[in-house]
């Protein structure tokens, strides 16, 4: 840290938490040096030519990229795919060909005044979605050039003391190929919490910060940086001052971090020996690993829709069995509850299945759906029954709001097991049958569902929005999307005596059960088995073994006394403050 | 040439992910396949065109097939914007 150089602090929107701290590496636009060049008439055919060649090289180099790294990120796929059309677009092509001829000029030069040509008709758009397509076409005519001045891709395997990787952006063909190991945070100019650099970083779980403005103007102004994800900062040429205070930040994190690990192996029981068991959430078969990572006991809640979304077409039965007999094998020997198809709403596009109505969340959904396209149903539900012959599986029924339903989405199920009898195919005659809980018509005949089912499992995200009455997905009222309302809190809590009072599993797979305040507020109210997203479960095992019955009757008869989700936050954060200290540190502020 | 009229019933509009298999369907077939928005005409085949559409939530939009597959093409345009666009 040489004295002359400034100390100059950035803020940008952070996109991934944690601190990193070392030697910038500066991933430089390799084209301000472009320059014009005429090209004499004879020798034109062959800039064209060589344009071509750029292009083709393009188009391999994408595929192989797509090839190789596209599975990797979830997202990405489509992206490798719209690139490569982009690449093989008339429209570019032609407009950077007649460029040449006309002003007979090089191709570098045509390419560049052809991107500028329609980033701008893009970044003139009302839209922000469709403004932000200029950043691929500046990924894509940035990647022509490159093959045309004969420069390759950032070699990221270049880099053996890890570092920070500063950068007015990052092209996700290139960073589809970064390491980990490579890596110690991200400052990236532009972009914003879902821009390619924040997916990544939170796939690879590396500090990043976004959005810093002016940042590539420092270029060679610093040899030394801090990356604060948390306050989504960054300190050029830090004091050893503001080094030591971020070193204190991150190994306070990194302690943690490693007791939370340490808990992976720990059970969830209370001082008093009260046990609770914890499940994760996933959406997708390679999550599983999670399981052992984060010491689940078991997949409370595994969402299929993404198996339909992927394949852009129903899954045969035979597709569903693969997937979920996989799940319930490594599962093995926690249970997997597999919950049908919960489109609709805002996971759907098509014309029947999502209609030109105004309120698509209280449309076809869930287990209406599945009801208007039997088939699609049948076959999900032979799938699940054909894979609870290879481990322990259990079913649940997305949006119930009555007991017809129950029963009628039972009458399949029967349907389903009928047909596999008869083709002689083997299944778990005893699979347990669930319901989600998450309509407030489903809260008040709780007692009735009760009877139908073997477990309930509540959905707070949809109850919320369905009980307080607001779009989840609305900016404008997010603000009264309160987990902690007195009213949600009381439909939970009279679902879970309905469920005991009945001797039936109850359990709890929303985001609530991932927030600090209302995994406390769960703990208190006596859940003895939750779902949530893996990684919470670190921090719900670190509440619950701090818990005692003594402690949650206190709590909750305080919690009681007040009428207001503020009022109740501050209760529960004093509790932290007493009770649980230790997490402190890791809640959001 | 055939003639069709539709609507974008994406939510979030004609994004890269709805373009991209745009462009991946009516590839598939000889005809020329065109989809006009007001006074603004693309082809079906380019990226570029129908992402400048920018078209949005509930646009009514043409598509003009001509070619010897023209039927089939048209059909399955029609198809894929009924029921195939998927959304983000």
């Amino acid at each position: 840290m040489s004295v002359e150089k400034p100390n100059v602090i950035l803020y940008g929107i952070g996109v991934y938490s944690g601190i990193a701290i070392g030697k910038p590496y500066f991933l430089e636009h390799p084209f301000e040096d472009v320059v014009r060049r005429d090209i004499p008439e004879s020798e034109l055919d062959e800039e064209i030519k060589r344009f071509r060649k750029a292009l083709d090289a393009s188009k391999r180099q994408l595929e192989d990229i797509k090839k190789q790294y596209g599975r990797l990120l979830r997202e990405k796929d489509i992206i490798f795919d719209a690139h490569i059309f982009l690449i093989e677009d008339e429209t570019i092509v032609r407009e950077v060909e007649d460029l040449i001829e006309k002003e007979k000029v090089n191709a570098e030069h045509a390419v560049i005044k052809v991107k500028e040509k329609f980033q701008n008709v893009f970044r003139e758009m009302d839209d922000d979605y469709f403004k932000d397509r200029a950043n691929d076409i500046g990924y894509v005519t940035n990647r022509i050039l490159k093959n045309l001045m004969g420069k390759s891709d950032h070699n990221f395997f270049d880099i053996k003391d890890p570092g920070i990787i500063i950068a007015h952006d990052l092209c996700p063909s290139e960073t589809a190929k970064l390491k980990k190991s490579m890596i110690k945070g991200f400052a990236i100019e532009i972009g914003g919490p879902t821009s390619h650099t924040a997916i990544l970083s939170r796939s690879l779980k590396i500090p990043a910060v976004v959005g810093i403005k002016e940042l590539t103007k420092y270029h060679g102004t610093f040899d030394y940086c801090i990356v604060d994800g948390n306050e989504g900062m960054v300190i050029l040429n830090p004091t050893e001052n503001q080094i030591a205070k971020s070193l204190v930040k991150q190994k306070k994190m990194q302690k943690l971090s490693e007791e939370f690990d340490k808990l992976s192996t720990i059970p969830a029981r209370t001082r008093d020996g009260h046990y609770v068991q914890l499940k994760c959430n996933i959406d997708r078969i390679e999550e599983v690993e999670n399981i052992s990572k984060y010491g689940a006991e078991g997949v409370g809640l595994f969402r299929t829709e993404y198996i339909y979304l992927e394949n852009k077409q129903a899954p045969t039965e035979d597709e569903h069995f693969d997937i979920y007999r996989k799940v319930a094998e490594s599962v093995k020997p926690y249970q997997v509850t597999i919950r049908t198809f919960d489109l609709g709403g805002d996971k759907f596009a098509s014309e029947d299945q999502y209609p030109r109505e105004l309120n698509p969340f209280l449309g076809i959904r869930g287990i209406r759906l599945s009801f208007k396209y039997p088939e699609l149903f049948l076959d999900q539900l032979k799938g699940i029954l054909r894979a609870s012959a290879y481990g322990r599986v259990q079913i649940m029924f997305p949006l119930i709001s009555g007991i017809e339903e129950v029963k009628k989405a039972k009458e399949y199920f029967y349907r389903a097991q009928q047909e596999l009898s008869e083709r002689k195919i083997p299944f778990d005659p005893n699979i347990p049958i669930g319901v989600m809980i998450e309509l407030p018509s489903a809260v008040m005949i709780s007692d009735m569902l009760a009877k139908e089912v073997n477990f309930f499992s509540i959905g707070t995200n949809d109850l919320i929005q369905y009980s307080l009455g607001i779009d989840r997905v609305n900016q404008d009222v997010s603000y009264l999307y309160q987990p902690l309302h007195p009213a949600v809190l009381r439909m939970i809590e009279r679902v879970l005596q309905n469920g005991k009072r009945s001797r039936i599993e109850v359990s709890l797979c929303g985001e609530m059960a991932s927030d600090p305040f209302g995994m406390v507020i769960l703990t208190a109210m006596g859940f003895r088995e939750l779902s949530m997203n893996p990684s919470s479960i670190p921090i719900a095992k670190t509440i619950i073994r701090h818990f005692t019955k003594e402690l949650a009757e206190n709590l909750m008869t305080e919690i009681n006394k007040y009428n207001t989700p503020k009022e109740i936050n501050n209760i529960v954060l004093n509790f932290i403050n007493d009770n649980v200290p230790v997490i402190l540190d890791v809640i959001p502020h | 040439m055939k003639e069709e009229t539709i609507k974008v019933k994406n939510r979030r509009g004609l994004h890269a992910r709805s373009a991209t298999l745009i462009v991946k369907t009516s590839s598939k077939y000889k005809s020329k396949i065109m989809i006009i928005k007001d006074n603004m005409e693309i082809n079906a085949k380019s990226i570029m065109g129908v992402l400048m559409l920018a078209a949005e939530y509930d646009t009514v939009l043409r598509i003009l097939a001509d070619g010897e597959d023209e039927d089939s093409a048209l059909e399955e345009m029609v198809k894929l914007f009924e029921h195939g666009l998927i959304e983000e």
